[in-house]
């Protein structure tokens, strides 16, 4: 406890993608007025549950203000269908509240225990954003903790220039206290999921062209496949359903960024990758359509760690770019010369249509986004590298949220708003008091 | 459930855990704590999820005198009183013998009059309910006087001889009273401590609390291998104790 009453510790952070490992001051606190402590100068950030695959929520010489115990359940207005939930909530709580309710958030991003501060933070996406658009799309309000303001209560309307910076912008505009989040209905309790093969990227995009309306729409590729087969992978698409689920589960073992990082070898190695991906493509099409829990539907990973442990201690990369529909043929070629040129240890690839219109450094605009999980490793680096030149060339923007390693000079020349967003911050955060190693890296 | 809880200190840590757990249970709840920011947050938290009525009030433990009227009134608006639980507390970093006379007053208060008070105060109430609880919080800080925590050690173990004295008074009646002697929990009250031992989840403690609710318990160690942890610690001569920091 330092003299002015604020608890502290030095505690060890790791993004979830095993790069990057900070020591540094951590505070958790569980009232509001250890929220409001005096931390002095010192540069700080709010944390959520860590799960970030960049260093978002942690930086050297950062104060990491964890907001787990901010997780309470403000105020729902059934009429206007609106949720007031405190930043610390994680999704699974909310779902839990609102499903019995025929209630839903319409972006649930892929992981249970993803806070909705952090959800806001990254303008996170789910499993159809081109119909959903993201996660802010239902950010009605936010109340913002900022030492030299106090609390503001931010909307589109009152203040459009912090609404924008925070929606996206990385906890870089202060501590989000609570947002106002607009539910939607929920047509089911389950989701009906069909895979359907595909031989190309082109097959599959033009699948999830024609499934634009559906609940669910995004796509699998065998990474490493090879030449002609490169490509190769399997369409879902989803529906709610009133169908009973064939087989109920109980609970799961929460992931966190060291647990997923425990085992200290990296066993995703060319001849695993290829096996588990035939095996998997395999048992897939054996049931291709089946009856899941919205959960499960929503959560593909809580219940399967196995696929993020096995990458190990070194970790994984995972690059996921937006790529404009009339680049994406000549995107995804190269991609394929650059993976026959490096063999990179490439595990898989995804597809999904997107549509954002947030303005600040998350993905915003139309187009596809195509995602590839790697193992990390020197091939891995260089990949990353022509990807960036690719992204540059192709006016493809990267996921700042998925990639630890993104360099400034790449982020400035491809994030279509990072510059007034840069600008912005300095009115918004004079003194950058709010700071990470992401904001650093990028030159923020 | 047509009863109520009160639980003072009910915003954070401990007190936050039972009152998720008697939410949970079904019981009304009154929240005590010094920020109503916190406690009202809580509050429409449980009343959201677990459809039970739940009243915050602030108030300041940290005094001598506490006013208990915005409790009572809270109290009046709610099905009977059956339970009251205290896991309030106060502790500081700087707590040693020579500290300022307003710190120590303080500590006392958190830590022995306002429960002492409350627990006075609701007594007669109490009696009138087939099966009441009163539990108080202890702490393995009391076992034996160290330079550090010296206030809230002699606060505790005096909370602890009280208790003691009121389940002794109340002996024959239909109200419990039970004392939990509690090791290192994961709250904030540990947070920056480096524990030589693990901490407890307070959510495993206060579903402990919960099951025994209507148990005759007197006093428990939680975890229970802090019993004979202490028993020793207690047994230790003073040649040797006084050469040990913990």
């Amino acid at each position: 406890m330092t003299a002015s009453g604020v608890v502290l510790r030095q505690s060890r952070f790791l993004t979830f993608d095993g790069a990057v490992s900070v020591v540094t001051a951590h505070q958790r606190p569980d009232r509001f007025r250890q929220l409001e402590a005096d931390l002095g100068e010192a540069k700080r950030i709010a944390r959520g549950a860590g799960l970030s695959y960049a260093a978002a929520s942690f930086g050297e010489d950062v104060v990491v203000q964890e907001m787990t115990a901010f997780d309470r359940l403000l105020a729902f207005d059934g009429q206007k269908r609106t949720l007031r939930v405190e930043a610390g909530a994680t999704l699974e709580r909310i779902l839990q509240w609102a499903l019995p309710r025929k209630l839903r958030l319409a972006a649930v991003p892929g992981y249970p225990r993803i806070t909705i501060g952090g959800c806001i933070a990254a303008d996170v996406h789910g499993k159809n954003p081109a119909r959903d658009g993201t996660f802010c799309d239902a950010v009605e309000a936010l109340r913002l903790f900022h030492p030299s303001r106090g609390y503001v209560e931010v909307t589109r309307e009152n203040h459009p220039d912090a609404f924008d910076a925070t929606c996206g912008g990385f906890g870089l505009t202060g501590v989000i206290v609570d947002a106002t989040l607009k539910l939607v209905p929920a047509p089911a309790p389950n989701v009906r999921t069909v895979a359907r093969e595909v031989d190309s990227f082109e097959g599959a995009a033009r699948a999830l062209e024609q499934a634009a309306g559906a609940d669910f729409a995004y796509s699998w590729h065998d990474g490493t496949a090879r030449g002609a087969a490169f490509g190769r992978g399997l369409v879902f698409t989803g529906a709610w359903t009133e169908e009973p689920i064939a087989q109920r589960h109980s609970g799961y073992e929460a992931m966190s960024a060291s647990s997923r990082a425990a085992w200290p070898l990296g066993l995703w190695i060319d001849a695993t990758a290829r096996s588990a991906n035939a095996f998997y493509r395999r048992r897939v099409l054996r049931h291709p359509s089946r009856v899941q829990s919205a959960f499960d539907a929503d959560f593909p990973f809580a219940r399967q760690t196995l696929y993020h442990r096995l990458y190990g201690r070194r970790g994984l990369a995972e690059l996921q770019l937006l790529v404009p529909h009339e680049a994406l043929g000549a995107f995804l070629a190269e991609v394929a010369a650059i993976v026959g040129r490096l063999g990179p240890p490439l595990v898989m690839l995804s597809l999904k249509r997107f549509s954002g219109r947030m303005r600040a450094l998350s993905l915003s605009g139309d187009g596809m986004l195509v995602a590839m999980d790697l193992a990390r490793g020197d091939a891995t680096t260089r990949f990353a590298e022509a990807i960036d030149d690719l992204a540059v060339r192709t006016r493809a923007q990267p996921n700042v949220s998925k990639d630890s390693r993104l360099p400034a000079p790449v982020a400035a020349r491809t994030l279509p708003h990072y510059t007034s967003f840069r600008e912005g911050l300095a009115r918004v955060d004079p003194l950058r008091l709010y700071q990470s190693e992401l904001s650093r890296r990028l030159d923020l | 459930m047509s009863a109520t809880y009160l639980i003072v200190g009910g915003s954070s840590g401990l007190g936050r855990a039972l009152a998720e757990r008697f939410a949970a249970g079904g019981y009304a709840l009154v929240l005590v704590s010094s920020d109503a920011r916190d406690t009202e947050a809580l509050a429409a938290d449980l009343r959201l999820r677990h459809r039970v009525e739940v009243a915050a009030v602030a108030c300041d433990l940290a005094r001598r005198e506490v006013d208990l009227g915005a409790i009572d009134r809270a109290l009046d608006k709610l099905p009977p009183l059956e339970g009251v639980m205290m896991p309030a507390g106060a502790n500081r970093d700087d707590d040693r013998p020579g500290a300022p006379v307003e710190q120590f007053e303080a500590l006392l208060a958190a830590n022995f009059y306002a429960p002492c008070r409350v627990v006075d105060h609701y007594l007669e109430r109490l009696r009138a309910r087939p099966n009441a609880l009163i539990a108080g919080f202890g702490s393995i800080a009391a076992v034996r006087g160290r330079t550090r925590n010296a206030a809230y050690s002699a606060a505790k173990r005096a909370l602890a001889s009280y208790f003691e004295s009121v389940r002794h008074a109340l002996r024959g009646t239909s109200v419990h009273v039970q004392f939990f002697v509690l090791g290192y929990l994961d709250t904030n009250l540990a947070f920056a401590q480096d524990t030589k031992l693990p901490r407890a989840s307070p959510v495993k403690c206060a579903e402990h609390v919960f099951r025994r609710r209507h148990a005759d318990a007197g006093v428990t160690y939680y975890p229970h291998y802090w019993r004979p942890v202490c028993a020793v610690l207690r047994l230790l001569p003073w040649f040797v104790f006084r050469k040990l920091s913990f």
